[in-house]
């Protein structure tokens, strides 16, 4: 019913569109820069002032307003830039480019007025909040490296995965429900070093936008989130080089011209050093002499514009991280990193009408090499897509705007797969069972302006997955014993689903500084990560929809107030919302995963559940501002095969979370950030007691063991200073000093039970033990710009 | 996988400030369960330890378990129509055994407990052996007087075996096993190679500790039992082995054991053995 009705909207609404083409409107588009550096400005507003009518500029910077003709004043505005004022008599179609000036300090406090904005009440959107990554480069840094995404778990509805952790849950989802894009390329684990670091190196970024609640139809995939982070295009003005060197890793970032105004580059590495500074106190002679770890990353882009209508952009990221082991008898190491590469093709067919084609690579693999004497062991797991996108922008008059696309992706997944060999003796299986998918999508969206006061954005995603041979499947009987196998011939029909997703946002507009939104948002997800812990680790699978995994569906509603004060200084939300979730996955009780065995017989399924209501004050411009999220949620799991199908809490669950972001900017050379963020403590579980069977002790579980214990509270201060020694329109040195958990509070990071001593010897004890593991930690950065 | 741990060591390597201290917490008292220790042996009697689940009670030795042994328990077991009830021998140890079953190659024994007012049960089959192709030791390399003991094995290629290797050396009472003592075939299924069986975990020398652990010396006579189990028996020490190498971890996930007994927790297993004995050094 309620599909049918988006669909009767739409109709409406494009024949409204066609026939408003008759009238004699002209339309003003163009793109709108960066004056400095030529990169486009995401979000930036081109309004109209006498009828107030505007448009943001798209990824790529685009932006078309079609009105009737007369003579107008023309604002493009960005936040940190200087508003451009134009005066312009519009009697036929133009073409406005905009190269917007960055502020410096003291124009700031002038044109705060100027730098007025509404977008969060006037917006159909909902749950979206956009950060550009210049603005968080002053904010407190864990060990020196300036985070994306830990920077995102400070909005409200967004958690932290654990203590100085990268990995995040959205309104109660898990992490593999992120759908996290660099440049449109999906990012399958963006963690290092088990999540302590992101693998966004921040000087190679431009943007990031979070979409927690009320995806758009152009997205889908995924059940909870889009993150949707911009590489920068490489200045096109001149070139230019920006870095630092910090506690553990060094940046460095090269960007230029090639052809001045025609095609720019951008190349960017990261590495870190602990194995390198931890290498001279590492006796050459130990046992461990060689082991190490490190991590890097790589980022490029290029982009060519063969004319005013046709651009185009090459994109990639390559990171590994490494983790050598070097005993006297036993050595291993393990690689695993992802590779994303991003080739854009920007079309504009005329001033209302933008296409972006994108084709796609990703790839995330992990490997295990291990040897001891002549046994040689191998684990290995991954995915790989590939994909091809099309995605059209079109803007028929002020009040809608459509978008609309398809979308094909084809998955390769390699399950966990164990190879080895004992002398001559060899146990690979005799071929990896790889899964192979197909995904397709078609969606249609338009963001459409009823009157002054109501406004829709409403849209519909289609989508379909096919899961393909060649394929083994492993039949287990009611034993969990293998009793049959399943070869699929390539190309065969394994398992197929298609669904649809109505997405739709509303505003209504109460006065000039408040308004109500609502959102329904239907989203099916074909992916899922098996994981044991929670966090994302580098073993953890993805796995596709099969005949046996069901594709995993939510349902999201939320409604919110929204409400500027003092002339849009500040800015307020509060949202309430209720998401429900089927076909979620956790791995079977005792599950001790088998070599070869196809993981999906490991799986049980069940359901989700989580509701909340969320606060936000933002304090947008001015020397000092920042913001103060808080969120009260609950969120449940319910699985018929897990403790007898009564329901839990999930490890997502959070009763509490807050965060306070401050920023002064005290003069020309000094600026202070600083970080609170308290948490109620995460679910665990513990076993309730313990038996013997051939005096060993083991552990005992009840039945509903699951998560029925908390950590304490979790809370801390992180505080930071940057000092500028050099800030020009063009050269630029800063220092910054940070502090992570400056009051040094020991937050649980878990807890555990040890056991002692032996029954034999009658010292057999149980003790329980919290390890916390990040204390207070200084660190200094060094970043330069020249 | 032991993967998880090298993570965790990694983990730790990185935190070197971490910290870690004891802390008392409320335990959330549990419904007590009934523990079956139950052996299928060919050629032997049949045999169950009965005991209850222990709350975490501060330091405790033989004497602090009494209270959780189940004595006086109606402990039957049912194979191809014949019917023995146990015999509890001592009053004070909760062992039961059987003097007319004894384990055959092929049979199934049903097992049935009454105690505590509940009534718990399990079956298990006593499956056909799969005997090595052979027995040998080989001296370690730079480790002079230490020896490895290896088996070849020859797994029938059909997916499905399941194996535990236990060893005991002339002088012990009972047999022992590695940390890890059991095998799927999932890996292997098909292949004919060697490979090393550790010497039991009751050998750990607190002296030399892991350098020469697993290993045996010059003189030892070990027996070696080398026995088919099914996947129940398998799931269950395949999950008590688990939790046991990661005790102490605290980033290992919980891992409930698996269990064959309906009605309660532990295990009623069967084995059918192949044995072999050799000399260390001869």
């Amino acid at each position: 019913m309620r599909f049918s009705f988006i669909l009767i909207l739409f109709i409406l609404l494009i024949n409204k569109t066609v026939s408003g083409q008759a009238n004699s409107k002209v339309t003003i588009s163009g793109f709108v820069k960066d004056k400095n550096t030529g990169e486009a400005l995401f979000g930036a507003g081109i309004v109209l002032i006498e009828i107030n009518k505007g448009s943001t500029a798209n990824e790529f910077g685009f932006y078309s307003i079609t009105v009737n003709p007369g003579k107008y004043v023309v604002t493009a505005t960005y936040l940190g830039y200087q508003t451009q004022k134009d005066t312009i008599d519009l009697t036929k179609d133009v073409r406005l480019n905009y190269k917007l000036q960055t502020l410096n300090i003291e124009q700031k406090e002038v044109v705060i007025t100027a730098e007025r904005s509404n977008d969060n009440t006037r917006k159909s959107e909902m749950g979206t909040i956009s950060l550009s990554i210049d603005k968080i480069k002053t904010l407190p840094v864990f060990m020196g490296e300036v985070d994306i995404l830990k920077t995102l778990q400070l909005l409200p509805g967004i958690q932290s995965a654990g203590e100085g952790n990268s990995g995040f849950y959205v309104r109660g989802g898990g992490p593999d429900q992120n759908l996290v894009l660099l440049d449109d390329a999906v990012v399958y684990n963006p963690g290092h070093l088990f999540g302590f670091f992101s693998i966004f190196n921040s000087d190679a970024l431009n943007n990031a936008t979070i979409i927690k609640g009320g995806m758009p139809a152009e997205y889908g995939g995924r059940l909870s989130s889009v993150v949707n982070i911009n590489m920068k295009e490489g200045n096109s003005e001149r070139f230019t080089a920006t870095g630092g060197v910090g506690l553990i890793a060094s940046r460095l970032t090269l960007e230029g011209p090639i052809q001045k105004g025609k095609s720019s580059f951008m190349l960017s590495g990261r590495r870190t050093y602990i194995d390198i500074l931890t290498k001279p106190f590492v006796n050459p002679e130990s046992n461990f002499a060689g082991s190490g770890y490190f991590f890097y990353d790589l980022n490029t882009k290029l982009n060519y514009q063969f004319s005013e209508k046709d651009r185009i952009y090459l994109s990639g990221y390559f990171g590994r991280d490494k983790f050598t082991f070097k005993g006297e008898n036993f050595d291993f190491t393990f690689p695993w990193g992802n590779t994303t590469a991003t080739f854009r093709w920007n079309h504009l067919f005329n001033n209302k009408l933008f296409l972006n084609t994108t084709a796609l690579f990703s790839d995330y693999n992990f490997s295990f090499n291990a040897g001891q004497n002549n046994f040689d062991f191998k684990l290995f797991s991954g995915v790989r897509d590939y994909n091809l996108k099309a995605d059209f922008e079109y803007f028929p008059n002020s009040r809608n705007q459509i978008k609309f696309g398809l979308n094909y992706i084809f998955h390769v997944f390699t399950p966990s797969t164990a190879t080895g060999s004992s002398g001559d003796v060899d146990f690979s299986p005799e071929k990896i069972n790889k899964q192979y998918a197909n995904e397709a999508a078609i969606y249609i969206q338009d963001d459409f302006e009823l009157n002054k006061r109501i406004k829709f954005n409403a849209g519909i995603r289609y989508s379909a997955f096919q899961q393909i041979g060649p394929y083994d499947r492993f039949v287990e009987n009611i034993n969990g014993e293998i009793s049959d196998t399943i070869s699929y011939k390539p190309g065969k029909n394994i398992a197929f689903y298609h669904a649809p997703e109505p997405r739709f946002t509303a505003r209504y507009q109460l006065n000039e500084f408040s308004s109500i939104k609502g959102s329904f948002t239907r989203t099916f997800q074909y992916l899922n990560l098996a994981s044991t812990t929670g966090s994302t680790l580098p073993t953890d699978i993805w796995v596709p929809s099969s005949q046996l995994v069901k594709p995993q569906k939510s349902t999201l509603y939320a409604v919110g107030y929204f409400r500027n004060f003092l002339k849009d200084l500040f800015e307020s939300s509060v949202e309430v919302y209720y998401k429900s979730l089927q076909n979620q996955i956790e791995f079977e009780e005792g599950a001790t995963f088998g070599f070869n065995n196809n993981i999906e017989n490991e799986f049980v399924f069940g359901k989700g559940e989580s509701y909340g209501i969320e606060f936000f004050l933002k304090k947008r411009t001015g020397k000092f501002n920042g913001w103060v999220g808080y969120t009260l949620s609950y969120t449940t799991r319910q699985f018929d095969d897990l403790q007898e199908g009564k329901s839990f809490y999930a490890k997502y669950d959070r009763r509490h979370d807050l965060s306070v972001v401050l920023q002064y900017e005290l003069s020309k050379k000094w600026t202070f950030g600083s970080i609170f963020v308290f948490g109620s403590g995460s679910a665990f579980s513990l076993p309730a007691g313990y038996f013997f069977v051939g005096n060993t002790p083991s552990f005992y579980f009840e039945n509903d063991y699951r998560n029925k214990y908390r950590l304490t509270p979790y809370h801390r201060l992180d505080i930071s200073a940057t000092y500028y020694s050099k800030k020009t329109a063009t050269r630029e040195s800063s220092w910054n000093f940070s502090f992570y958990n400056v009051y040094n509070r020991y937050n649980q990071y878990l807890i555990y039970f040890s056991q002692e001593g032996s029954l034999e010897e009658g010292n057999l004890t149980t003790k329980a033990r919290q390890v916390s593991i990040f204390p207070i930690i200084p660190a200094v950065t060094w970043n330069y710009k020249f | 996988m032991k993967i998880r741990e090298y993570f965790i060591l990694l983990t730790l390597t990185f935190a070197i400030s971490s910290c870690e201290r004891d802390i008392s917490l409320d335990i959330i008292q549990s419904e007590q369960q009934i523990v079956v220790e139950g052996i299928v042996e060919q050629g032997r009697q049949l045999s169950v330890i009965l005991s209850r689940n222990l709350p975490f009670i501060g330091v405790i030795d033989t004497a602090t378990l009494t209270p959780y042994f189940v004595n006086n328990a109606i402990v039957t077991v049912e194979s191809d129509g014949k019917i023995d009830t146990l015999k509890q021998i001592s009053p004070d140890f909760p062992f039961y055994i059987s003097f007319t079953l004894f384990g055959e190659i092929g049979k199934t024994y049903n097992l049935k407990v009454e105690a505590d007012n509940k009534i718990i049960t399990a079956t298990t089959t006593i499956l056909n052996p799969i005997p090595l192709d052979s027995v040998f030791v080989k001296e370690v390399e730079n480790k002079p007087g230490l020896y490895e003991l290896f088996v070849t094995l020859n797994d029938p290629n059909v997916l499905g075996n399941y194996y535990r290797a236990m060893t005991k050396l002339g002088n012990q009472q009972n047999y022992d096993t590695d940390f890890q003592s059991v095998y799927e075939d999932n890996l292997i299924n098909g292949k004919k190679f060697d490979f090393a069986i550790n010497a039991g975990k009751g050998n750990l020398d607190d002296s030399t500790g892991f350098d020469e652990y697993g290993y045996f010396q010059e003189g030892d006579t070990i027996d070696l039992r080398w026995s088919v189990i099914t996947k129940e028996h398998f799931d269950f020490w395949q999950t008590v082995e688990r939790q046991g190498s990661s005790a102490g971890n605290p980033f290992s996930a919980p891992l409930k054991i698996k269990s064959n007994i309906n009605g309660g927790i532990g295990i009623w297993g069967s084995y059918a053995n192949s044995n072999y004995r050799i000399i260390v050094g001869k």
